[in-house]
């Protein structure tokens, strides 16, 4: 199955092929993901969702096709490259730093962003002062954005609840201005009142501009969310369309909605 | 029950700020005496082992950069210890340059030596990487030994002009004294700074999580390669005071032992633990002072079992660094009011 | 330098370079395994070889009278020693650390290390011990060569012994264990394999072989000394990476080049340089070719 590719896409995906030994993770994946939209991405355990994410953000280096963010190449690009070219990713089991503060962890999301030599680091210039200032503001920023404002900032980042952890992981890429969004099962774990919030959140991302790239198997976040979707099963994409196309699909009712939604 | 608990929790005595100033002024006035303690005891003997306390301080809280804060296991860390030594030596024999002039030609020499030695050294593997360094710190130390023409091989270096400021010389351990202090007080001062900066934090996030640390666009290679020399740095100059001090330098001050030491004091004082690794530092001295008087190699014995007992039981090491995000940087830096529901949210920068 | 000389170098280096291969055994077999650095494995090494030095003195008289039945009797004691050790280091000072952040483990075993070689040091003081002569000296004369009968039989012992941890590795239930754990620890123990004796056994395995090649060293040398493990550690460990980490057969391969190798640096370098070449190898090797002479055949980790 192929689109038509439009090359002034936000994120153009084409004929992404993986496989691991023996297994073809991906097949004649593409897609495109425009601004400010919300493409959700869903299929069954080891549809290879995951490794779609980690082909987009150059964490799988060995793949066939082409990924192009904002009409760059991003093949042979490492992944702190492809975050520098404006793309942002979230973690399936998420991936704090565990020896971080809940507001050095925003900041390390900053990392590109603050603009301080080691000089000004090492003897605390004015300039440090200045971009710390900047930096600790946004970071307050993106924390209440995410529903974290009332977390105390010095709290380390692996004491916060399994639900806040996930939003805190989200406002470090957020904090990073992206261009493209990628949260890996944001919802996994929330429960009906969380990820609602969290849907209406991510409606919020894509309403500044952000194309947001959402995995996750609560489809009640999905249907509610995305303005598009991409359904993989096996690798390959079987059916890509609005909610309302999907939901009525047969190839997908058979391959995953009959399972996961009907038990 | 559960109220019960609370209570319990509530009621643990929570130090009065009255009791926090007094300790705190205690700790403040006991660091100055110990600092000051070579003027008072007087004598040579004291000085010299004050000196060797803040050598191997400084050797703690440069290396502490490496281990502590980037999570890189260094174990040919006296190399650099070594190379400023040696260029302070050769400098001060053949060029008649002074302690002083040689100590930023000694920093930068370790500098470029690090990022030399790292550049192909820190693509490999964290666990690689600790044979490499020591693989590294052989070679210092073989060539140490048979560079005869800048090294002095196994005699070592000697013999050259007495360093002197403002025409005063440096004579006595007390002379040197002041210059360690002003050393150790640099790097701490400087590494402490760093750790709570865009390079700390990178630092951090690499030792937690490499995968994470790329996703947020922080280059690895690149800034494991900055704290190598960030940290050898110190090791740099360190070992031209030494030298300066001893008025000697020989091979045998840079085996892997001596790097073996120098991890030992990081890990057992805590790593990245500013203040642990000085306690590290001085407590090694103590130990290793106290049993030369019965034997050499037991000390040995003692910091090796030591290190597996503190790995083993308490691997934040004696004195912990707590990582948080203290009130008063929050005070400083952030928003007067900071904003608590999404709807406050910004998002253009 | 002659044709004769480099074969002669050639054939030196090929017996030292397989007692190195055999302490490399130790290192590759727990990297493969657990992804450790054990820089135990150097002070294993030294212990052998001292506990050979205390096992030759206690036969005292018997061992010259029965030279081969000596040296026999003085392999078999001191690999069961330092296997015993082996366990022990695994037990203390690996086991407690398995799920803790990875420089745990590595800075544990370095301290192990360090803790042997300085509690040898303690115990015999900084002289260097010498070996009983267990087999004649006088060397043979084969074509351009000379060996003697003491050096072929350590090239026997270790490549046989090598021989036949390849094959145990390969074709045995313990074998087979240890190779389903160098893929997916978890998912072997999920298999019914006892997956914690399996590591230890392969830590005792690894320190039995460092034994018995710390006697076959010290045998060939004539004598040991306190620090022998720090150096020799480092060029076996060399020889490990040199050949592939996690390889069984590299071992051997990566021994013996690093046997000739620094066989050669004894006619090209000056006699200062000729341990440095070791330290050369080791850094080349690690910046250009991490994963060594075998290093693809990953399916052979042990
Ligand atoms: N690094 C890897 N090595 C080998 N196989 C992998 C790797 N990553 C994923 N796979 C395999 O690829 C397939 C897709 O996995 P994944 O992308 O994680 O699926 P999903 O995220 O949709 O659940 C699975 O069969 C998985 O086992
Ligand atoms: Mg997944």
């Amino acid at each position: 199955m192929t689109t038509a590719l439009t090359p002034e896409s936000l994120l153009a995906v084409s004929d992404v092929a993986v496989t691991f030994g023996g297994v073809q993770a991906l097949a004649d994946v593409s897609f495109n993901l425009e601004r400010g939209e919300i493409l959700g991405i869903i299929g069954p355990n080891g549809a290879g969702k995951t490794t779609l994410f980690n082909v987009v953000s150059g964490l799988v280096k060995d793949y066939q096709g082409s990924v192009a963010l904002g009409g760059i190449d991003l093949r042979g690009k490492s992944p702190q490259r492809i975050v520098g070219l404006g793309l942002r990713r979230t973690f399936q089991n998420v991936r704090l730093f565990k020896s971080l503060s809940v507001m050095d962890t925003v900041l390390a999301g900053q990392h590109l962003a603050i603009r301080e030599s080691v000089f000004d680091s090492a003897f605390r210039t004015r300039r440090y002062h200045r971009q710390e200032g900047i930096a600790v503001q946004r970071a307050q920023q993106a924390l209440a954005f995410v529903g974290l404002g009332h977390v105390a900032p010095g709290d380390m980042a692996a004491s916060l609840p399994y639900g806040g952890q996930r939003r805190l992981e989200i406002a470090r890429a957020l904090v990073g201005y992206p261009k493209v969004l990628m949260l890996d099962e944001p919802a996994a774990g929330m429960n009906a009142t969380e990820s609602r919030s969290l849907g209406t959140m991510i409606r919020r991302i894509a309403a500044t501009g952000i194309g947001v790239l959402l995995v996750e198997h609560d489809m009640r976040v999905i249907m509610s969310v995305c303005d598009r979707i991409v359904v993989l099963n096996f690798g390959r994409v079987i059916a890509q369309g609005t909610p309302e196309q999907i939901r009525s699909d047969p190839a997908v009712v058979r391959a995953y909605l009959g399972d996961e939604v009907g038990a | 029950m559960r109220a019960l608990t609370l209570l319990r929790a509530t009621r643990r005595p929570v130090p009065s700020a009255n009791t926090k100033r007094a300790l705190r002024v205690a700790l403040v006035l006991g660091t100055l005496g110990f600092a000051s303690a070579p003027y008072w005891l007087g004598g040579s003997y004291f000085p010299d082992i004050w000196i060797d306390m803040g050598l191997w301080a400084v050797i703690g809280v440069g290396l502490n950069v490496v281990i502590g804060f980037a999570g890189l296991l260094d174990l040919g860390y006296m190399a650099f210890y070594a190379i400023g030594g040696y260029v302070f030596a050769n400098a001060a024999l053949y060029h008649g340059f002074n302690l002083w002039e040689t100590l930023p030609v000694g920093a930068v020499i370790a500098l470029v030596s690090s990022a030399i030695i790292g550049f192909p050294t820190l693509r490999v593997r964290g666990d690689y990487l600790a044979i490499m360094t020591l693989g590294f710190g052989g070679i210092v130390y073989f060539a140490a030994q048979n560079l005869t023409a800048l090294t002095g091989g196994v005699n070592g270096l000697y013999g050259w002009k007495t360093p002197s400021l403002l025409g005063h010389p440096f004579i006595t351990p007390l002379d040197f004294y002041p210059f360690v202090l002003a050393l150790l007080v640099l790097a701490a001062l400087v590494t402490m700074h760093l750790r709570t900066s865009r390079i700390g934090r990178a630092w951090t996030c690499i030792k937690d999580d490499e995968i994470a640390a790329a996703a947020s666009g922080i280059a690895i290679v690149r800034y494991k390669l900055y704290a190598y020399m960030l940290g050898s740095v110190w090791a740099g100059l360190a070992g031209a005071l030494f030298a300066a001090k001893e008025a000697l330098i020989s091979p045998e001050s840079f085996t892997f032992d001596a790097s073996f030491f120098a991890v030992a004091i990081v890990v057992l004082g805590g790593m990245g633990s500013i203040s642990g690794v000085i306690v590290g530092g001085i407590f090694y001295v103590v130990i290793a002072e106290w049993l030369s008087a019965y034997t050499g190699t037991l000390s040995g014995v003692i910091f090796a079992a030591l290190l597996l007992l503190v790995v083993l039981l308490r691997p934040q090491g004696l004195i912990p660094y707590r990582p948080t995000f203290d009130r008063r940087r929050l005070r400083r830096y952030g928003l007067p009011e900071p904003p608590v529901a999404a709807d406050d949210y910004r998002l253009d920068p | 330098m002659s044709l004769q000389e480099l074969l002669q170098q050639i054939v030196n280096g090929l017996v030292v370079g397989s007692v190195y291969g055999l302490v490399a055994l130790g290192y590759t077999m727990v990297y493969g395994i657990v992804r450790l650095i054990n820089f135990a494995q150097g002070a294993l090494f030294e212990a052998g070889a001292y506990l050979g030095v205390a096992i030759f003195g206690l036969l005292g008289a018997f061992a010259t009278h029965q030279p081969l039945v000596g040296l026999l009797i003085a392999l078999v004691l001191s690999a069961l020693l330092t296997g015993g050790l082996a366990y022990v280091v695994e037990r203390v000072a690996y086991r407690p650390l398995r799920n803790a952040p990875p420089l745990a483990p590595l800075v544990s075993s370095l301290a192990t290390f360090f803790l042997i070689i300085s509690i040898i040091q303690v115990i015999t003081g900084a002289q260097p011990l010498n070996y009983p002569q267990v087999l004649s000296v006088t060397p043979w004369t084969i074509g351009p060569v000379t060996l003697a009968p003491t050096s072929l039989l350590i090239a026997v012992v270790a490549i046989l012994l090598m021989g036949g941890i390849h094959f145990y590795v390969q074709r045995t239930k313990m074998g087979k264990a240890m190779r389903a754990i160098a893929v997916n620890r978890n998912a072997a123990a999920l298999m019914g394999i006892n997956t914690t004796w399996v590591v230890t056994f392969t830590f005792m395995l690894g320190g039995a072989m460092a034994a018995v090649a710390g006697v076959l060293f010290g045998v060939e040398y004539g004598s040991v000394t306190y620090n022998m493990g720090e150096f020799y550690g480092l060029v076996a460990f060399t020889a490990a990476v040199l050949g592939g980490i996690g390889n069984v057969p590299g071992a051997l391969v990566g021994g013996l080049t690093v046997g000739v190798l620094s066989s050669f640096a004894t006619i090209f370098l000056p006699n200062q340089w000729q341990e440095a070449i070791v330290f050369a190898i080791l850094i080349l090797v690690l910046a250009l070719r991490p994963q060594g002479i075998l290093g693809e055949r990953v399916a052979e980790r042990a």
